[in-house]
């Protein structure tokens, strides 16, 4: 229990060193709080937001878009749009990456899924231009790297982040 | 064990956004803090829950809130620092009727404040008839009067 101590007529727990120090933290701790909220709108903490919305693109054959900043459980989506060309779409997703997800849905629904070393081929009835988009929801904490594979070799890299 | 260790995580995270947040936030209850609490309730429970909608799930969540509180309570009553880190102290704000300007200016609270505290509870008028004005730990303030 706090030692009491007189103050005048009256006896307290009073400790104004303890309180100074408070409430120095206390501004600190509201700085960091604001700071905290700025971060969630601008999406470094997940769920959308102009940090977080990024695409990547290899000119004509092959577009993803996807977010830079997950949370665990929270589903997301990653866009793939193939470019003009012949055959059916074929997109390919290394198995390491999809490992730390739950894919819990794909739109559209693909013809024919198989699995070629270390990647995961998905085989859509249409052909390109085309665009799929991949549902997934986050299974592992921390640094996730992707790599999409398109067709005519085409093939990109993007990193993401996932908060608890 | 997840749901042991979320339902940990929320304790502290909110002891620590109310805490950190100033001690009169925990004092009496307006209507803004009453929407508080509840919007606070409904946006941590998904999180301690996630998709465990069991009923030892839910009892396992309650339990570890409630034996965290406990050893709390235990703490402050057996360590002065503790007690003082986790609940913080009393703070004379009015000393023989003249504000001590400071440490109400840290505490957000305003001359009316305490006068009103002081027409609820001991019928007193004006500042210069309290001896003693003191944020207690809970946040509520407390009057002594001045004897006559």
């Amino acid at each position: 229990m706090p030692e009491l101590k007189r103050e005048g007529d009256i006896e307290l727990a009073q400790d104004l060193d303890y309180e100074r120090r408070a409430y120095t933290t206390r501004k600190v701790a509201t700085v960091f709080f604001v700071l905290l909220i700025l971060a969630g709108l601008l999406g470094l903490l997940g769920r959308s937001g102009p940090l977080s919305d990024a695409s990547a693109s290899d000119g004509s054959r092959l577009e993803v878009s996807y977010e830079r900043f997950l949370r665990m459980d929270s589903a997301t989506e990653v866009e793939v749009a193939i470019g003009a060309g012949s055959g059916p779409t074929e997109i390919a997703v290394d198995s390491d990456y999809l490992e730390g997800f739950n894919v819990s849905g794909i739109n559209v629904e693909p013809k024919s899924t198989m699995v070629e070393g270390d990647r995961v081929v998905y085989v859509f009835d249409q052909t390109a231009p085309s665009q799929v988009t991949f549902v997934l929801e986050p299974e592992e904490l921390g640094f996730q790297s992707a790599t999409v594979y398109g067709p005519a070799g085409a093939e990109l890299s993007f990193d993401q982040w996932v908060w608890p | 064990m997840e749901i042991v260790l979320r339902a940990a995580a929320i304790y502290v995270i909110v002891f620590l956004f109310f805490r950190l947040s100033g001690k009169r936030t925990m004092a009496q209850l307006t209507a803004f803090d009453l929407v508080l609490l509840l919007i606070v309730s409904e946006a941590t429970q998904q999180a301690i829950l996630s998709d465990d909608l069991s009923l030892f799930g839910g009892a396992l969540a309650v339990l570890t809130l409630v034996m965290l509180e406990r050893a709390s309570d235990t703490l402050s009553w057996r360590s002065g620092r503790f007690d003082r880190l986790f609940n913080g102290g009393a703070v004379i704000l009015v000393e023989d009727g003249k504000p001590l300007r400071d440490r109400m200016r840290k505490y957000r609270l305003s001359d009316d404040e305490i006068v009103q505290e002081a027409r609820a509870t001991q019928g007193l008028e004006r500042m210069d008839q309290i001896k003693y004005a003191v944020l207690e730990q809970t946040g509520s303030i407390s009057v002594v009067p001045k004897s006559d």
